[in-house]
């Protein structure tokens, strides 16, 4: 048992300004602000994996250095549900005046695009209680789901999917501190699976290395396709032959068995539609409908049904 | 339409009187009908639903040995239609020297684009008309009908009184061999209000499969069904905007549930493909406002939800689908529960993960699960997280 191996993600994230790959213009102006020894509340947006909350906490390991944990609190408001709780603990932490002689606590609160309406005015009114002893960083995916008074009482900035250059440099060092063996195709196959997402890019890298230090493009494909069942195809085509009602109760089978979200079912039967035994202009149909189920699962509420009616949709596709 | 190889023939067509001493209730309105139709008057029965108005037409027509030519809400009844078939027909004697019975069942439901001018058709009719001509109502006041009114004459039909209809249910119980219970048989019959067409749905639905009609163990719950069972019968077969439209605020589930009723139950009625996925492109959008609602505490889109949930579906179909479903609760929600129960050690799991890397747990699973998956199958444990014995050898058995 090796007791030393940590994950990846945290043992290659970034303690230092200087260590960030990526996002060189963001890092640059938050650097210049540390510096000074003030900072606005800040709005980070952005896709996943990309260093929203690496920036957030080399800020308070800049500011604070050793003393760092406890003059910052991190919050994540998908699992820390109900804004009652998150104010509660903001309350708690806020109360206390910062460890040391700095002006001001920081509180980090992640992926805050999950606080329904409500919850985003009442974090508003918190935000402007406590002005005087704490700064907010709120991290979200996207930024049109935050309500503009929270927006506008923010410095936002808008972080980007990493560059292959960037990607590149982080697998080479990686690379050399865990002494693997890349081979070229393998490292384009880790970028492109990866699609600029560091923690999707890091967690792969660390299963195959964990398999073989070897890694080639079939070990990286291998791992992929193992986390993608192979019974969501069975769906789409039990769907297609005209049985509605099979294909629901194995698609609602294989979701709970393997624990799938919607959007992780829908994105898979996106990958699977050209492999669909259809023409090949209703497969151009059918990735139209699939970008739109996609769409409405984000906006709806009960994904299921969403997905059902991309399967009413291959039916249909058939018949005609 | 897809024919199923097997229908189930509906009780209420099973049971339906063949002669007038077999119709409950409204005994005077029979006769007076009887005595129109020999007459010739044009007649309209009106009264509320499932009261008999439709059967007495039928009864009494095997009775006087006439031919019934019927033009129901599912067939389309514009001008053309109407001269075409009540037009035609009506002038010309019946094939076998039999009288004959034009039926026009529902005419207050003959509205909008395509029934346009049904109407004013049919009442031009009704003057030279050689043949008796009843129509069926269930708002004889409707304005619709101001001009056949001052044409016709009128039969108005009363509700079912409650033991009447208690006694028929339990002849057909006894002709199917169910047994029952006589109090909730009783309660049943109270709760159709009048309408015995619902309490013989009713008392199929509940027996559906079984051998025996007994009191649930919860009323409340019974009568619940009752009515979302009434609310989907509704959107599924009929055709009345407003009734359909008003259906689902009639049940005493909150939309949330109606929705769930809904979902389960919609490919069990439709079976043509491009209906079904009209039907479901309808609930998908009552989907997104619901959320919209949520995110933004506008409540006003109820009303758009309620639309596409009910009229949405109702009208995604073009005819009917015959035969009587038995409808069915939705397991998803029970099915998600007990597999959420059966990952809460997962969820433990990730929430220790997913605070050493600064994720949500939702987002713990999403990505970083299976890489502690690979790496503890392999013996190799990140002492970061602290993972107890049990959890390891969860991991382990995953």
């Amino acid at each position: 048992m090796d007791l030393k191996e940590s994950i990846w993600t945290e043992k290659y994230r970034p303690s230092k300004f200087s260590e960030i790959k990526g996002q060189e213009k963001i890092v640059e102006r938050v650097e210049a602000m540390v510096k000074l020894r003030n900072i606005p509340h800040l709005m980070f947006s952005g896709p996943p994996g990309v260093g929203k909350s690496t920036l957030a906490i080399v800020i308070a390991k800049e500011l604070y250095n050793d003393i760092w944990h406890q003059n910052f609190l991190e919050l994540n408001a998908s699992d820390d549900r109900g804004i009652d709780t998150i104010r509660g603990i903001i309350k708690d932490f806020a109360r206390v005046k910062p460890i040391g002689e700095h002006p001001f606590k920081i509180i980090f609160l992640d992926e805050c695009d999950n606080l329904t309406k409500d919850a985003q005015h009442a974090l508003r009114r918190t935000m402007e209680t406590f002005a005087q002893t704490t700064r907010f960083l709120l991290s979200c995916n996207y930024s049109s789901k935050i309500i503009d008074p929270i927006l506008s009482r923010c410095t936002v900035f808008r972080f980007k999917p990493l560059e292959q250059r960037s990607i590149k440099e982080i697998i080479e060092n990686i690379a050399k501190k865990e002494e693997l063996k890349i081979s070229e195709e393998g490292a384009k196959a880790l970028f492109e699976i990866s699609e600029g997402d560091c923690r999707k890019l890091e967690n792969l890298l660390q299963s195959c290395a964990a398999i073989d230090k070897n890694i080639s493009e079939d070990l990286v494909y291998s791992l992929v396709s193992a986390a993608r069942p192979k019974e969501i195809k069975e769906v789409m085509e039990i769907a297609l032959a005209g049985d509605f009602l099979k294909s629901r109760e194995k698609l609602l089978d294989t979701m709970l068995k393997y624990g799938l979200s919607g959007l992780d079912t829908i994105k898979q039967m996106q990958k699977e539609i050209w492999g669909l035994s259809v023409q090949e202009e209703k497969k151009v149909y059918l990735i139209d409908k699939c970008g739109e189920v996609e769409f409405r699962i984000v906006e709806g509420s009960d994904e299921f049904v969403q997905i059902e009616s991309f399967l009413a949709n291959l039916v249909l596709v058939n018949k005609k | 339409m897809v024919l199923l190889t097997k229908i189930n023939l509906n009780w209420t067509e099973r049971y339906r009187p063949k002669l007038t001493n077999g119709i409950i209730g409204n005994r005077e309105q029979v006769n007076n009908l009887k005595k129109f139709i020999l007459e010739k008057k044009p007649t309209i029965l009106h009264g509320p639903a499932g009261t008999g108005k439709t059967s007495s037409v039928y009864a009494l027509a095997s009775e006087l040995d006439y031919e019934i030519l019927e033009i129901n809400a599912s067939d389309q009844r514009n001008k053309d239609r109407v001269l075409e078939i009540v037009g035609g027909s009506s002038k010309q004697m019946s094939l076998f020297n039999k009288g004959k019975i034009i039926l026009i069942d529902e005419v207050d439901g003959m509205a909008g684009n395509e029934d346009r001018g049904g109407v004013q058709a049919l009442s031009s009719l009704l003057n030279d008309a050689r043949h008796s001509i009843v129509m069926t109502a269930n708002d004889p006041y409707s304005s619709k009908l101001v001009e056949l009114r001052k044409k016709c004459c009128m039969v108005s039909f009363s509700a079912i009184n409650t033991e009447d209809i208690f006694f028929t249910l339990k002849g057909i119980l006894d002709k199917e061999g169910i047994l029952y219970d006589e109090d909730a048989l009783r309660k049943l019959s109270r709760k159709a209000n009048g309408d015995l067409r619902a309490a013989i749905s009713d008392v199929q639905t509940l027996t559906q499969g079984k051998k025996e009609l007994i009191e649930i163990d919860s009323v409340e719950e019974r009568q619940k069904e009752e009515t979302i069972f009434n609310a989907l019968r509704t959107i599924f077969k009929s055709r009345d905007y407003f009734l359909i439209l008003n259906s689902l605020e009639n049940t005493n589930l909150d939309l949330d549930e109606c929705f769930l009723w809904l979902d389960e139950n919609l490919p069990l009625e439709y079976r043509n493909s491009f209906e079904l996925f009209k039907a479901y492109e309808a609930l998908s959008k009552a989907d997104i406002y619901k959320k919209r609602i949520f995110k933004e505490q506008y409540y006003r889109l109820l009303i758009y939800r309620n639309a596409l949930m009910t009229i949405g579906v109702a009208y995604a179909r073009n005819g009917n689908y015959p035969g009587f479903t038995a409808y069915k609760r939705t397991t998803r929600i029970l099915k998600y529960y007990i597999n959420n129960q059966k990952n809460l050690k997962k969820k433990a799991i990730a929430h220790k993960l997913g605070k050493y890397t600064h994720t949500s747990i939702k987002k713990t699973l999403e990505n970083s699960f299976d890489l502690l998956k690979i790496l503890v199958k392999r013996n190799i444990i990140p002492s970061e997280l602290n993972l107890d014995e049990e959890e390891i050898e969860y991991i382990k058995k995953l």
